[in-house]
C-alpha cells in the first residue's frame, strides 16, 4: 500500500466533509437532511476501513470479525423498532 | 495494563506458544477487530436512544441542534480526518521498520487529537455558558417546559454521546504518548511487537474517527434550517 | 512424580497471581466463583427461610428486597456466567485444541483481575446495605427513586462485564488461529464449539449491558437522563436494552453446561456422539437466535402488541436448536453401555431437568399464557430449572469428569453419586412446588402471601436445605481427595480428546511436549479398545 493512496482517500475525505456542511446549509426538508448526511458519513467510514484501516487487502475471518458488531447492532435496531413503530396502532 | 498492550498477544520471547511471526501479526488483527466490534455495540446503543427520542421529538431535537456550533463541529471533524492521515502514515512506516518516520506521523496525530479535545473542551464551556448542561444548569428562558424538557433530552444524549467518544480520545492519546516515548527512547528498525503496537493503536484511532463521523451529522446537523 | 502446572513455575503467592498459564488463572477463577456461590447461596437460604411461614416475620419487605437482588446479582454475574466459561474453559480449550495456552494469556490474568474488581464492588456495595431494585435494574426506580447503592453496584457489574467481554475475545481468537494441525472444525470436541458460541454472545451482548447501566448510573448521579419520563424518556428503552444483554445472558450460561454435556454422555454411553453436526450448528444457532428474543420478557410491560408476536414466534423458533441436543442425547444414550458414574448421574439430571425448564420457557413464550404467569412463581422455577437443575449441575458433572485432569486427584465415587441424588431430590423438591404456586398466582419477589400457599412454600423451602446439603458434600470431598485423594492416571475415564489421551494429569505448565498432529474423527468410542470406562469407578 502506498502513501499516495493515502493521501488521495484523505482528500476525498475531505471534500466529502465539505458536502456535509454544505448540506448543512441547504433547505433539504426534516426528513432528506439527517439521511443524507448519514449516508455521506457511510461513505466517509467505508473509505476509513476499507483504506486507512486497510480491511480491504485482509481476508475474510477479518472482515466477518469486522462485521459482526455492525451485524448485531442491526438486529438491535430492527426488533425494537418493532414495538417503537407499533406501538401507537393498537 | 492498557487495553491495547494486553491485545498483543505474545510478545516476549518466553512465551513460546506463539512461535510463528504471521500467526502473532494475524492473531492481534483479530482481537483487535474484535474488541472494536464490542465498541461498536457500544457507542450503537447510544445512537439507537438518539434515533428514537428524535423520532418522539422531531421539533426539538432541530431546536436543540442548531445551539450547536456547526462549524466548530465541522473543523473538529477535518482535525480527526488529517489525525487518521497521520495515523495511517504512521503505520505504514512501522511496516517498513521506520522508527523515526513513524513515531513523527504517531506525534502528529496525537498533537491533532489534542487540538480535538481543546476545541470540544472550548464547545463544552461555550454550552455551560448558555445554560445548557442537563443536571448541572440547564434552563431555556422563554420556552415552555415540556418544550424545554425534551430539548434538555437531546443535551442528555448530546454530552453523554461527545463525553463517552472525549473519553476515548483521551485514552487513544495516552496510549499515543506511551508509543512515541517508546519510539523514540528505542535504537534500530522497529521491532516487530512495536510494529503491532503502533498498527493495532492506528485501527483504534481510526474507530473513534469513525464514530465521530457519524456523530457530526447526526448532532450538529439535525438543525440549521 | 513429574511436574505439572501446579507444582512447576513456583509455588508462592505471587507465582499465582502473576501467573499467565490458563491453568492456574482456571483455579484462580474456581476460588473466586465459590465464594460469590457462598454469598448467593446465603441470600436464598434467607429467603427461603422467610418464605417457609406466610407472614412477613424474618425480615422486613426493606431487607427482602435487598436479599433478592443480591441473590440475582451474584449468582447471574458473578457465579453462572463465569463458572464454566472461566473454570472448565480457561483450563480445557487450549488443552482441547493443541495448543500451549490461549490467544492473549495476559489478557487472561487480567480479566480475572477485572472481574475481582467488579465482584469486590459488588459485595461492597452489599456491606453498605445492598440494592432493593432486583437484579433487573428497572428504570425509573432504579435510576430515579431507588435509595440505596445502585451506582456503586451498576460500576461492579460494568467492570465484571469487561471480564467477559475480555474472555470471549481471547476465546474465539484462540479457537480460530491456535488449533492444532489436523484439527478441522468439524474435529473439535463439541465443548469448544459451545465455548466458541458463548463466546460470540459474551463479546457481542456485554457491551450493550456496560453501557445501559453506565447510563443508569449517570442519570441518578446528574438527576436527569434518557430513562426519565420527566424528561420525555422512555423508562422502556431500558427494558429493552437490559434485555437485550440479559436474554443472550442465559444462553451464555446454559451453552457451556450443553458442551460438557456433549462431552460427558458419549464417553460414559461409550458411544460416539449422534448428530455431531447438528449439535454444533445448533450451538451457533441458538447463540444467534438468542439475540432477537429478548421481547418476550416485557410481554406485559406496555411493549406493543405486534412486537410481542414477533418475539413471542422468535421465541418458540429458539426452542428447536436446544431440542434438537436433547434428542441428540437421547440418541446418543440409545443403545449405548451406560455406565452410571457421578458425572453421568449429573448429565442424565440435566437432559430431565432441562427439558422441563425449556419446555415451561415454552409456556412463557405463549403470549396469553405469560400474561397469567409473568412476575410469578412459575417463571422463578422456569429459570431455576434451567440455570440449577441445568447449568449447576452441568458444572458440577463437568468439575467432577475432569477432576482427575485438573487436580491429579480422583474423588470418591460413592460420595459423587450420593450427592448427585441428594442435589437432585433437593432440587425438585424446591423448585417444582414453585411451578404450582406461579400457576396458583404467587407473585414473585414477595416475602408475605395467602395462607393457602403456605404448604408448598414450605415443601420448597424444605428441599432447599436438602439441596444446600447436596452443594456442601462436593465441597467437602473434593477438598478432600486433593490431599488423600487416590492419584489419578492418565485417562481414567478411557475418554477421547486431546486433554484426556495426550496431557498428564494433571497437566505440566506447556501442556504439551510438542504440539499434537490430530488425524482422526471425534468420539471414537466405537473403537474396540474404547469399550469400556476403565479406570477407578469403584
Amino acid at each position: 500500500m502506498k502513501s499516495s493512496l493515502l493521501l488521495w482517500i484523505y482528500l476525498v475525505l475531505v471534500i466529502l466533509l465539505g458536502c456535509t456542511i454544505g448540506m448543512a446549509l441547504l433547505p433539504l426538508g426534516v426528513v432528506i437532511k439527517p439521511l443524507a448526511g448519514l449516508l455521506v458519513a457511510g461513505v466517509k467510514g467505508g473509505l476509513i476501513v476499507l483504506f486507512f484501516m486497510q480491511l480491504r487487502y485482509h481476508h475474510g475471518t477479518l472482515r466477518l470479525f469486522a462485521a459482526a458488531g455492525a451485524f448485531c447492532l442491526f438486529l438491535l435496531f430492527l426488533l425494537i423498532a418493532t414495538d417503537y413503530l407499533t406501538r401507537l396502532w393498537s | 495494563m492498557t487495553e491495547h498492550e494486553s491485545q498483543q498477544g505474545c510478545l516476549d520471547p518466553v512465551a513460546e506458544h506463539l512461535a510463528d511471526p504471521a500467526q502473532r501479526l494475524d492473531i492481534a488483527r483479530l482481537g483487535v477487530w474484535l474488541f472494536l466490534s464490542t465498541e461498536v455495540l457500544f457507542f450503537g446503543v447510544l445512537f439507537l436512544g438518539f434515533t428514537l427520542y428524535r423520532r418522539s421529538y422531531p421539533d426539538e431535537f432541530v431546536a436543540a441542534s442548531n445551539h450547536l456550533n456547526l462549524w466548530l463541529g465541522g473543523f473538529n471533524t477535518l482535525v480527526l480526518l488529517t489525525s487518521s492521515l497521520f495515523v495511517a502514515l504512521a503505520v505504514l512506516g512501522a511496516d517498513r521498520g521506520d522508527r523515526r518516520g513513524s513515531t513523527r506521523y504517531l506525534a502528529a496525530t496525537l498533537a491533532l487529537g489534542l487540538v480535538f479535545l481543546a476545541i470540544k473542551a472550548f464547545e463544552w464551556h461555550q454550552e455551560y455558558q448558555e445554560h445548557l448542561v442537563p443536571g448541572l444548569n440547564f434552563a431555556l428562558p422563554g420556552t415552555d417546559a415540556g418544550w424545554a424538557a425534551h430539548e434538555q433530552l437531546f443535551f442528555c444524549l448530546y454530552f453523554i454521546m461527545t463525553g463517552v467518544h472525549a473519553f476515548h480520545m483521551i485514552a487513544g492519546s495516552g496510549v499515543l504518548a506511551w508509543l512515541i516515548l517508546r519510539g523514540w527512547r528505542g535504537h534500530g528498525p522497529l521491532s516487530q511487537t512495536e510494529s503491532i503496537r503502533i498498527e493495532s493503536t492506528a485501527l483504534y484511532w481510526h474507530f473513534v474517527d469513525i464514530v465521530w463521523i457519524f456523530l457530526l451529522p447526526l448532532l450538529y446537523l439535525t438543525g440549521f434550517n | 512424580m513429574n511436574e505439572s502446572y501446579l507444582t512447576d513455575g513456583g509455588s508462592g503467592f505471587r507465582s499465582w497471581l502473576l501467573t499467565r498459564d490458563h491453568k492456574r488463572i482456571a483455579i484462580l477463577y474456581l476460588i473466586s466463583i465459590s465464594v460469590f456461590f457462598m454469598f448467593g447461596g446465603a441470600a436464598a437460604s434467607m429467603m427461603r427461610a422467610e418464605l417457609a411461614t406466610p407472614k412477613a416475620d424474618l425480615v422486613t419487605s426493606e431487607v427482602y428486597n435487598r436479599l433478592f437482588t443480591l441473590h440475582g446479582v451474584i449468582m447471574v454475574w458473578f457465579f453462572l456466567i463465569p463458572s464454566i466459561v472461566t473454570v472448565l474453559g480457561n483450563f480445557l480449550l487450549p488443552l482441547m485444541i493443541g495448543a500451549k495456552d490461549l490467544a492473549f494469556p495476559r489478557l487472561n490474568l487480567a480479566s480475572w483481575y477485572i472481574f475481582v474488581l467488579g465482584g469486590l464492588l459488588a459485595l461492597y456495595a452489599i456491606l453498605l446495605g445492598g440494592v432493593d431494585t432486583g437484579w433487573t435494574f428497572y428504570t425509573p426506580y432504579s435510576s430515579t427513586y431507588s435509595n440505596s447503592y445502585v451506582i456503586l453496584m451498576a460500576v461492579g457489574i460494568f467492570i465484571a462485564g469487561f471480564s467477559s467481554i475480555f474472555t470471549g475475545l481471547n476465546f474465539i481468537v484462540t479457537t480460530h488461529k491456535m488449533r492444532a494441525p489436523g484439527l478441522y472444525w468439524f474435529r473439535l470436541p463439541l465443548f469448544v464449539w459451545a465455548l466458541y458460541s458463548t463466546s460470540v454472545i459474551l463479546v457481542l451482548a456485554t457491551p450493550v449491558l456496560a453501557i445501559t447501566l453506565a447510563l443508569v448510573a449517570l442519570e441518578r448521579l446528574m438527576g436527569v437522563g434518557v430513562f426519565d419520563p420527566k424528561l420525555g424518556g422512555d423508562p422502556l428503552l431500558f427494558q429493552h436494552l437490559f434485555w437485550f444483554y440479559s436474554h443472550p445472558a442465559v444462553y451464555i450460561m446454559i451453552l457451556p453446561g450443553f458442551g460438557v454435556i456433549s462431552e460427558i454422555i458419549p464417553c460414559f454411553a461409550r458411544k460416539p456422539i449422534f448428530g455431531y453436526h447438528f449439535i454444533a450448528f445448533a450451538s451457533i444457532a441458538i447463540a444467534v437466535l438468542g439475540f432477537v428474543v429478548w421481547g418476550h420478557h416485557m410481554f406485559v410491560s406496555s411493549q406493543s402488541l405486534y412486537a410481542g408476536v414477533v418475539f413471542s414466534f422468535l421465541s418458540f423458533m429458539v426452542a428447536v436448536p436446544s431440542a434438537i441436543k436433547v434428542f441428540n442425547w437421547t440418541a446418543t444414550l440409545y443403545k449405548g453401555r451406560i455406565e452410571l458414574a457421578t458425572p453421568m448421574l449429573y448429565a442424565l439430571g440435566f437432559i430431565g431437568l432441562f427439558t422441563i425448564g425449556g419446555l415451561t420457557g415454552l409456556f412463557l413464550a405463549t403470549l396469553a399464557v405469560d400474561v397469567h404467569l409473568h412476575d410469578t412463581y412459575f417463571v422463578i422455577a422456569h429459570f431455576h430449572y434451567i440455570m440449577v437443575g441445568g447449568m449447576v449441575m452441568a458444572y458440577i458433572g463437568g468439575m467432577h469428569f475432569w477432576w482427575p485432569k485438573i487436580t491429579g486427584r480422583m474423588y470418591p465415587e460413592i460420595w459423587g453419586q450420593l450427592s448427585a441424588l441428594i442435589i437432585f431430590t433437593g432440587f425438585n423438591l424446591t423448585f417444582f412446588p414453585q411451578f404450582i404456586l406461579g400457576y396458583m398466582g404467587m407473585p414473585r419477589r414477595y416475602h408475605a402471601y395467602p395462607e393457602q400457599f403456605q404448604f408448598l412454600n414450605v415443601l420448597s423451602s424444605a428441599g432447599a436445605s436438602i439441596l444446600g446439603i447436596g452443594y456442601l458434600l462436593p465441597i467437602c470431598y473434593l477438598s478432600w481427595s486433593l490431599i488423600k485423594g487416590k492419584r489419578a492416571p492418565r485417562n481414567p475415564w478411557n475418554a477421547t480428546g486431546l486433554e484426556w489421551t495426550l496431557a498428564d494429569s494433571p497437566p505440566t505448565v506447556h501442556n504439551f511436549d510438542e504440539i499434537p498432529v490430530v488425524d482422526c474423527e471425534p468420539y471414537r468410542y466405537d473403537l474396540p479398545e474404547m469399550a469400556s470406562a476403565k479406570g477407578d469407578i469403584t
